[in-house]
């Protein structure tokens, strides 16, 4: 059993299912995201684990215990806020030590703990400062640490960092995980940005309407997704709607899609073959030769984004837009749309969807 | 036509009476409304339906009836069940009751306008919804409602001039003795006026340093 765990909780709002016989498990000590889509009940998981409102069915346990049973101080959670939700007629300090004073612990103690905190995460020097003499990330530093200082069995975060600008989240991202590495607090983390949930999680669970989709390491997640929607909101894909032609020939736009592994599918069954843009290459016309070689597709660049050491090509193959990911180069800078291309497409890492 | 005020200023201690009576009948009022209000007020946001109900009940009838049928009920209608007030008495306490509506719905306005949030960030940290109240919502309640106050705190200096119809001699009762001896009835209520508008202004600008002393915090 995980150290919280969540079993058939379903929760409903009027008419829209915001969980749907939701199943989660999560090991003491990791830190778990709940990556997906706006709507799809991230925030209304967290809200139930917390103890703020209650599912219509399902059961909820927390260090083995049942969580329904307890009251929202028992739980002993930290939690923080997209919108941080400080105390704006209290300073950073009494901030911090709201959660302790709740708690009755002695003057001396507070003191000692609260120090501790501000320092841990950098703002020692605030912490006679009102809230709203800080900026953003320092107030999310702030929020967090008035989270800890409880020292809750769970920690939870909704979107903690996407009311930041980007430089301040790539910061204090990596923070949060130092911190929550070493003080060993069983997390659940939620975002809807990918790159974010990949860089910081033991494990990611992505959601989609009301439902875990797949749970499983960040690698586990992005390499080898296992539906289309997993593989389409972890990254940037090509999606080739294929037809099975023999175990390992696809027919896909009237061209044959060979793949590296056999399918083991009957022949003219419908497949999904993710790609990614980093897998497939681009040559001019007359760079390689176009006959004998696989998979290979003549197309036109339709467009062209500048994404700093790469960049990504749109490349049009009949109707169908190919994206491919090229480490920037002259050869690529030097492609103008509407001009012929040859499109390689690697089918080694591709991932095929049933 | 010519105004001579010379007619009115034997009378000036008089009308200085009638105010004082007038600063003293708000004051009381005020801090009658401001009690009732809080209660009233807390009463209609606290997760208990019948206090709920019963604190929408009295907002929605001291604001749907005049206040001088209030006062009425309170200084002729009163006695028939055997409480009888002073006259003065009776004013305060049906100012101040009046006022009460309408400052809960200004303390239930500044109450909401604390981000949710923050109440919920309180409930996990261990506190309870009575100490989360104190500690947390009423401070910035406050600051979110001393413009509105303000207004109102206005509004019932100006309104207390109904108080003359109990027979109390405030400032506008003054005015009518005045000018009813003087018969200088423009310049009597001239002068009148002008002395409201001074307690008012003095209400406005206390308000507002009390405002700006809150923002520096
Ligand atoms: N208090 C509520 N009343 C009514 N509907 C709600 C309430 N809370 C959530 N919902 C609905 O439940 C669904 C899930 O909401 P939830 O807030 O959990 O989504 P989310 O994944 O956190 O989305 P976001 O990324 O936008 O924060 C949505 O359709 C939402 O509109
Ligand atoms: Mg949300």
């Amino acid at each position: 059993m995980g150290y919280i765990e969540l079993r058939n909780v379903s929760k409903r709002f009027g008419k829209v299912v915001a969980l749907d016989n939701l199943n989660l498990s999560v090991e003491k000590g990791e830190l778990l995201t709940l990556l997906g889509p706006s709507g799809c009940g991230k925030t209304t998981t967290l809200r139930l684990i917390a103890g703020f409102m209650k599912p219509d069915s399902g059961e909820i346990y927390i260090d083995g215990k049942n969580a329904l049973s307890m009251s929202i101080k028992e739980r002993k959670i930290g939690i923080v806020f997209q919108n941080y939700a400080l105390f704006p007629n209290l300073s950073v300090f009494e901030n911090v030590a709201f959660g302790l004073r709740a708690r009755g612990e002695s003057e001396r103690k507070i003191r000692d703990k609260v120090q501790q905190l501000l320092e841990m995460i950098g703002i020692a020097d605030k912490a006679s400062s009102l809230p709203s003499e800080l900026s953003g990330g320092q107030q999310q530093r702030v929020a967090l640490a008035r989270a800890l200082a409880i020292e809750p069995k769970v920690l939870l975060l909704d979107e903690p960092l996407s009311a930041l600008d980007a430089k301040v989240r790539n910061m204090l991202r990596f923070e949060i995980k130092r911190i929550q590495r070493e003080s060993g607090v069983t997390t659940i983390y939620v975002t809807h940005d990918q790159e974010e949930a990949l860089s910081i999680s033991d494990r990611v669970a992505v959601m989609n309407k009301g439902r875990i989709e797949q749970l499983g390491a960040p690698a586990e997640i992005y390499l080898n997704p296992s539906t289309k929607f997993v593989a389409d909101f972890v990254g940037v894909n090509n999606f080739l709607e294929a037809v099975t032609w023999n175990g390992e020939t696809l027919l896909w736009e009237g061209y044959q899609l060979k793949l590296k592994t056999p399918v083991g599918l009957t022949p003219n069954s419908k497949v999904t073959v993710v790609i990614r843009p980093e897998d497939v290459l681009l040559f001019k016309l007359g760079e390689i030769p176009e006959e004998g070689e696989e998979n290979l597709f003549r197309g036109r660049v339709s467009g062209k984004i500048f994404l700093g050491p790469i960049t990504r090509v749109a490349v049009k193959v009949k109707e169908k837009v190919i994206l491919s990911d090229s480490i920037s180069s002259e050869k690529i800078f030097s492609l103008a749309e509407g001009e012929e291309v040859m499109v390689k497409i690697d089918t080694s890492k591709a991932k095929v969807i049933t | 036509m010519k105004l001579d005020f010379s007619i009115v200023f034997p009378y000036l201690p008089m009308f200085f009476k009638g105010a004082k009576a007038t600063i003293e009948a708000s004051i009381l009022a005020i801090l009658i409304g401001l009690a009732i209000g809080t209660i009233v007020g807390v009463g209609r946001v606290i997760p208990l339906k019948p206090i709920n109900f019963i604190a929408w009940l009295y907002v929605y009838v001291i604001r749907g009836t005049p206040l001088l049928v209030q006062l009425f009920m309170i200084y002729f209608g009163l006695p028939s069940i055997g409480v009888e007030l002073e006259a003065f008495t009776a004013g305060v306490i049906g100012l101040g009751i009046n006022s009460g509506g309408y400052v809960a719905e200004i303390v239930r306005g500044g109450i909401e306008a604390v981000p949710k949030g923050q109440l919920e960030a309180a409930k996990v940290l261990g506190l309870s919804y009575i100490q989360t109240m104190w500690h947390i919502v009423l401070p910035q309640a406050i600051r979110n409602m001393l413009p509105a106050l303000g207004n109102e705190f206005i509004t019932l200096v100006k309104e207390s001039s109904l108080l003359s119809t109990l027979a109390i001699t405030e400032l506008t009762m003054v005015g009518q003795q005045v000018r009813s001896v003087t018969f200088a009835s423009f310049e009597v209520f001239i002068v009148v006026a002008l002395i409201y508008l001074v307690i008012t202004t003095a209400v406005s600008t206390l308000v507002r340093y009390i405002e700006r002393k809150w923002q520096v915090r």
